[in-house]
């Protein structure tokens, strides 16, 4: 290769797990930096906005965006960077599904200020004072973003290339696409990069394919260490998840809660999750019993609790429930 | 008056950006950070399970999860009303001693 690649890293609406993801690659890192110069980096270099604002228009040969779309900021600089980039990465379960900032998409703008600038505890706010995005001080006018309503995944704000699932992405998936990259093997446009499994496919428990009559949370018992977690009535969502992560949670009694995002074929994680619930949800003691009536159904299903969050942790923005319907 | 406008302010986790105003002598009168970023955990926390807390609330911060993490198994315990047993004290110190390891190289390197 004569020329280096060009890289940037964003984040939007994140935390910086992504960010300590890419660390995580420890020494090689130093291929990274052998393939490619990174022109932006927000954590770790020194290059403002109108500096990527003010380079030409395909660039930046790759763009890793991390984070979900939750205010004009955010999606402004998906916008920019979808422009100054030949392919743009979904870096992480926010960017690729809206992920657990999404879960605020059970309430609107409105709701989410009154509770984080007057009802917590924390706050002393005589005068019920909520961000705008315009403030005159006596000095001029202040600027801060416009927080929406909805949180939006990036490919619901651009046009994205290929995504790489996980909360954070697992380190040797981050590796393999750069692998992809620096060989020049990258998938067809609109690929997930990872392996084309389900949780279940990489989980050394055991399935015996037996009903469940009651289902646990996870503080309710000490799972058996080699049977599936899900016919011991634990919810897991390997089902329905993308794999990639070597089950990792699994390997150490905890059920898999979504973060890789609806597994190959599965169009949406939480409807999936719900739907192989549904045909393994029954009375244990009774295998033959295939008539229920609508009051064991409710009975049944009512040992689920939180729904929304328990099957769309990290997809309720890319899921088809998308949010919550705002009353006007 | 002149405004200087640092956006972002970069290497360092979250976002931020400072706006500041210049006199007319070309002193600085007065400056603000401003932070451009809310996600709302405050609010989307209520209403899930409890046992969830300690994996949502490590999504506050990915470069200090185990802090809140800590925090939320803290809460939990309250909760619960239940005092961990000496193993589980000594694995969360374990825990918590070598994020600290962890967390000061990374920010050194």
């Amino acid at each position: 290769m004569s020329e280096k690649l060009k890289i940037a890293f964003y984040w939007a609406a994140s935390c910086g797990g992504c960010e300590i993801a890419v660390l995580d690659l420890n020494e090689k890192i130093l291929d990274v930096v052998a393939l490619a110069d990174i022109v932006f980096w927000p954590v770790a270099i020194d290059i403002k906005y109108k500096d990527v604002e003010a380079m030409p228009e395909k660039s930046i040969d790759i763009t890793f965006f991390n984070g979900s779309i939750r205010n004009s900021e955010q999606e402004h600089m998906a916008k920019v960077l979808r422009e100054k980039s030949k392919t743009l990465v979904a870096f992480g379960s926010c960017a690729h599904q809206g992920s657990v900032p999404g879960l605020a998409n059970l309430n609107d703008k409105k709701e989410i200020f009154d509770q984080v600038y007057m009802k917590d505890l924390s706050n002393v706010n005589p005068k019920s004072t909520t961000p705008q995005t315009q403030t005159k001080v006596k000095e001029g006018t202040l600027n801060i973003p416009e927080f929406y309503d909805t949180v939006k995944t990036l490919a619901q704000t651009v046009d994205v290339d290929y995504y790489l699932p996980g909360c954070p992405p697992p380190v040797k998936l981050i590796a393999a696409a750069i692998e992809a990259i620096k060989s020049n093997k990258l998938p067809p446009k609109g690929s997930v990069l990872a392996p084309l499994k389900a949780v279940c496919d990489e989980c050394p428990r055991k399935r015996e394919n037996k009903k469940i009559g009651k289902i646990y949370r996870v503080y309710d018992k000490t799972p058996e260490p080699e049977k599936c977690l899900l016919e011991q009535g634990i919810l897991c969502l390997g089902l329905a998840t993308r794999s990639g992560c070597g089950a990792q949670c699994l390997n150490v009694d905890m059920p898999c809660t979504g973060c890789g995002g609806p597994a190959p074929n599965v169009p949406d994680q939480g409807a999936a999750m719900m739907s192989a619930l549904a045909s393994i949800l029954g009375y244990d003691g009774e295998p033959g019993k295939t008539k229920y009536t609508e009051k064991e159904i409710e009975e049944l299903l009512s040992q689920v609790k939180d729904p929304v969050g328990t099957f769309f942790m990290y997809s309720l923005p890319a899921s088809i429930l998308k949010r919550k319907v705002i009353k006007k | 008056m002149k405004e200087i406008v640092i956006d972002p302010i970069t290497r360092l986790e979250g976002h931020g950006n400072v706006s500041i105003f210049l006199n007319d002598k070309g002193e600085v009168e007065n400056a603000y950070l401003k932070i451009p970023e809310l996600r709302g955990f405050e609010k989307f926390c209520i209403g899930r399970k409890a046992e969830l807390m300690p994996q949502l609330t490590s999504r506050i911060c990915g470069v200090c999860p185990v802090a809140h993490h800590f925090a939320a198994t803290k809460a939990l315990d309250a909760a619960f009303n239940v005092e961990p047993p000496s193993a589980a004290k000594k694995l969360r110190e374990l825990m918590y001693s070598a994020y600290y390891i962890y967390d000061h190289t990374l920010h050194f390197y």
